[in-house]
């Protein structure tokens, strides 16, 4: 049997014509064809993502609306587990089943923000003030406290001062550079929650 | 207290895998049937969805009580399954022409239970019963072939609706469970046809998953969600859909071989039925070709009409 001539089709107005449809004696008003026209064709999106909580790394669905155009404000208006996940199955703990309101908290951070010693109130600061003032601190502490050579004489190259802890939902890549990053200055306490 | 010892199995069972394939239950076509009658009501297209219950409702009728017909071949059958390819293979099954005692039973039927059809049903069904085996076996290549134009459209339906009724039978004689998983499947692993939707489930084991729902044997297969059931594209799929609409439909359309199939979400209609779904919902096929999307999943109990293999046929995925 010769499958590829397969035909594609369109359903259209005119097309309907020629199909059962009027073969049998039962086509549609004109207007139904006219009516189309007026409903409102909506597109939704469904993109898969990692939930972000915890080192078990499920599997989501979000469903958002908007094209994604210019002017178009996307929107997500629900998320559940991916079915299709080997780690979930689609099921989600209450954390990870409550993402939604996560994501519209307005208790959610928009911007860094900072706390100085001695004072008790957050300042809002730009992202080039946060990773200024972030990178300073850290290049005072390891200039003050940085460890080259052991009591025994011995290299170790040690910054036992500052920790680090990164992300869940990060890739096996992502977790290797944090690791070639973050040992690479001497850090020795570091956390990558990222062991999925 | 000895506590007790967890067996290998039992924690499993809380998240299993989906199975691959789901056979259809006995009263698949009751169940259609069912559906068509109340999506009819009120709706632009309601005379020809009554029609088509009616001829779920016998369809329906010969499942239960088929004709004698030959038991397929159980070594041809085990053999297509141990090498993966579709037991119910339509290209061979329907040049056996065992399937016409059962289009015979099925006209019968449908007559007994609808003295009083219009005129050019009656015409149609005469056509589909004066015409001669190897007549009725091009016009059934045609339509599992998806060549609409090379049959008249009115049989279409019927001549449909008998071929349905013939390989959901002969799924009796196949095993489910035997049937390989196999990822990225396009077509039917039960009998090799292209998918008439697709199906959203919404009840444990399979919530949340997605099942490609064949358009000849109604069998339903495992398909990842998004991801395009014709170039296997992932990027920048769109569900397309009319606000409010009551049939649970949204088409996931792919940016990449402007095709789309509609995918039915169960839980928004609980008691649909993929075939009696994409009937209802015509009005956004043509919405989609307005959009300039192509559709290619058939559907056996409408011919669409129109201009069917044209010339701006997207690029095909060589799939024989």
């Amino acid at each position: 049997m010769d499958m590829n001539r397969r035909e594609f089709f369109k359903f259209c107005g005119v097309g309907l014509g020629a199909s059962s449809l009027a073969a049998l004696g039962m086509t549609p008003e004109p207007a139904f064809a006219d009516s189309i026209r007026h409903f409102k064709l909506t597109a939704s999106k469904e993109t898969r993502n990692t939930c972000p909580y915890c080192s078990v790394g499920c599997g989501l669905l979000m469903y958002s609306r908007g094209s994604g155009g210019k002017n178009a404000k996307q929107e997500i208006f629900h998320i559940e587990g991916d079915p299709d996940h080997p780690v979930n199955r689609g099921s989600l703990c209450p954390k990870g089943a409550g993402l939604i309101d996560f994501i519209r908290s307005p208790n959610r951070l928009h911007y860094p923000q900072v706390r100085e010693p001695g004072s008790n109130e957050w300042k809002r600061v730009s992202w080039d003030e946060a990773l200024d003032r972030i990178a300073r601190l850290m290049k005072e502490d390891r200039d003050a406290n940085f460890v080259e050579k052991n009591d025994a004489g011995q290299t170790v190259n040690r910054w036992l001062t500052t920790g680090f802890l990164a992300a869940s939902a990060a890739s096996s890549e992502a977790g290797y550079m944090t690791h070639k990053v973050v040992r690479s200055t001497g850090i020795l306490g570091f956390d990558n929650q990222a062991r999925v | 207290m000895s506590s007790k010892i967890i067996e290998p199995g039992q924690i499993e069972a809380s998240a299993t895998t989906p199975p691959f394939v789901l056979l259809p239950p006995k009263d698949v076509f009751a169940r259609r049937a069912e559906r068509l009658v109340s999506l009819a009501e009120g709706h632009p297209l309601g005379a020809y969805l009554s029609l088509m219950a009616r001829v779920s409702k016998a369809q329906d009728a010969v499942l239960e009580n088929p004709p004698e017909l030959p038991t397929l071949d159980a070594q041809a059958l085990s053999t297509a399954l141990k090498h993966d390819m579709p037991p119910l293979s339509v290209d061979t099954l329907l040049r056996d022409n065992h399937w016409q005692p059962l289009l015979e039973a099925w006209l019968g039927r449908f007559r007994e239970q609808n003295p009083e059809l219009p005129d050019p049903v009656n015409q149609a069904l005469e056509q589909l019963q004066q015409a001669s085996a190897k007549q009725r076996l091009d016009w059934a290549e045609a339509l599992v072939g998806g060549r609409f134009s090379e049959l008249p459209g009115a049989l279409v339906p019927f001549l449909g609706a008998s071929l349905q009724l013939a390989w959901t039978l002969w799924l009796g004689q196949v095993d489910g469970k035997a049937i390989r998983e196999r990822e990225d499947q396009t077509e039917c692993p039960c009998c090799g046809s292209l998918p008439v939707a697709g199906v959203i489930h919404h009840r444990r084991p399979a919530d949340g998953v997605r099942y490609l729902v064949c358009s000849l044997c109604a069998t339903q297969w495992h398909y990842v969600r998004l991801k395009c059931s014709h170039c296997l594209g992932t990027k920048g799929l769109e569900y397309l859909h009319f606000d409010d609409s009551p049939y649970g439909i949204r088409a996931e359309s792919c940016p990449q071989c402007h095709t789309s199939l509609k995918q039915l979400y169960l839980e928004n209609a609980p008691n649909s039925d993929a075939v009696a779904a994409d009937l209802a919902s015509l009005d956004l096929d043509m919405s989609l070709a307005e959009q300039g999307f192509h559709r290619r999943a058939p559907n056996l109990l409408l011919a669409p009409g129109g201009d069917g293999a044209s010339a701006d046929a997207p690029a095909t995925r060589d799939t024989h």
